[in-house]
């Protein structure tokens, strides 16, 4: 352990161990070694670094160059984005979490079926950079994996509106790398989940504004009574990946890291100097 | 009351004190277990303001002491607290 403390004591400035490198070997000999330590000498030794002047001299183009890096490499990946539309169910007796999952999963094994999505594919002209080196079977993998059917939290006044009904509501996602793609794709499926769900009716759905399209309830499992509402799919706006402001955040912390090994192995004592003599 | 500043100068106040010295004492006057980055940075900090001073030793556990102006800063400091402590607590038993 001491032996960690003493690795980590040399991330101080060359000046400073210069001034007090002896005298704090000597109390890392002495003490009593605590895990805490090591986190204790590594912020000492980073606060240090950067009061010093040749650091920032070291610090700013590390960190500035990070974070373009960073943010070059953001936007050389293909971005991602996801559309949702939002579904809100009001049935007359409560639905548990539990109960609420199966039968979204019961529904999406329905809708979902590998027909429709290998028609949606050639319809859109979906992945084709895929489809040129994969099977269509393989293409429609990938497709389900960009399919998310999530319960969604609704606030406690929305879970009792009126009387004795019940309010739960799930979203179905559609993960693409382009906007109006993933929103068009992701109508249809919705589309597809209600025409599933209540097939006589399917005439009156189409997304678009919020509307109450058919009537039904979940009881053991399966789709009832209640009434249905349907949200418009979202057109998304930026993508979920990559994220170009955590990418630069973390192309600057990373920028930062090296600049503090840089400043400790390469350092140079000039400019410091004068701070601990 | 944890600034190391503070503590360390109270330490020196007792006499002159390499850093495992300064450690040992201010955790049995203040119960505080200050790292050894916590003790060093305060160290480095009071011998740049010249409240304390390095005292020649051959030892590589180099002792410091505490100086006029190290003196006069803890005076001021430990005055003003012990006000500031003594009007809280007339305050809190009069409430």
């Amino acid at each position: 352990m001491k032996r960690i403390l003493k690795l980590l004591a040399r991330l101080y400035p060359s000046t400073w161990r210069t001034r007090y490198g002896a005298e704090y070997d000597a109390l890392l000999d002495d003490a009593t070694p605590r895990p805490q330590d090591a986190f204790n000498i590594l912020w000492g030794a980073t606060k240090m670094q950067l009061t010093s002047r040749s650091f920032v001299k070291i610090v700013l183009p590390c960190a500035i160059g990070g974070a373009l890096i960073a943010a070059a490499i953001s936007f050389a990946i293909q971005p991602r984005y996801s559309s949702q539309t939002r579904i809100t169910v009001t049935e007359s007796a409560p639905v548990t979490g539990d109960n609420l999952k199966k039968t979204l999963s019961t529904l999406r094994d329905s809708a979902l079926n590998r027909d429709f999505l290998a028609l949606e594919i050639q319809r859109y002209n979906l992945y084709p950079r895929e489809r040129a080196s994969m099977p269509l079977n393989e293409v429609v993998d990938k497709m389900l994996q960009n399919i998310e059917v999530r319960p969604l939290q609704t606030s406690p006044a929305k879970a009792l509106p009126s009387g004795d009904e019940h309010t739960s509501a799930f979203a179905v996602y559609f993960i693409y790398p382009d906007p109006h793609l993933a929103q068009q794709v992701d109508g249809d499926l919705i589309m597809k989940f209600v025409r599933v769900i209540d097939p006589p009716r399917q005439a009156s759905a189409s997304p678009g504004p919020p509307q109450t399209v058919v009537t039904w309830r979940i009881e053991n499992g399966a789709m009832v009574l209640g009434s249905l509402r349907i949200g418009a799919p979202s057109h998304p706006t930026s993508p979920i990946f990559p994220n170009r402001r955590i990418f630069a955040l973390g192309g600057l912390l990373a920028g930062l890291l090296c600049s503090l090994i840089l400043a400790t192995f390469v350092g140079t004592r000039r400019g410091t100097a004068t701070a601990y003599s | 009351m944890t600034d190391p500043t503070i503590l360390v100068l109270s330490s020196l106040a007792g006499g002159d004190k390499h850093g495992y010295a300064m450690m040992e004492d201010i955790e049995r006057f203040a119960g505080v277990r200050l790292g050894p980055g916590t003790l060093y940075g305060a160290i480095t900090r009071l011998e740049e303001r010249g409240w304390i001073a390095p005292v020649t030793s051959e030892d590589r556990r180099q002792p410091y002491t505490i100086t006029g102006t190290g003196r006069e800063y803890l005076h001021d400091h430990l005055a003003n607290l012990n006000k500031i402590t003594r009007t809280g607590l007339r305050r809190l038993e009069n409430s």
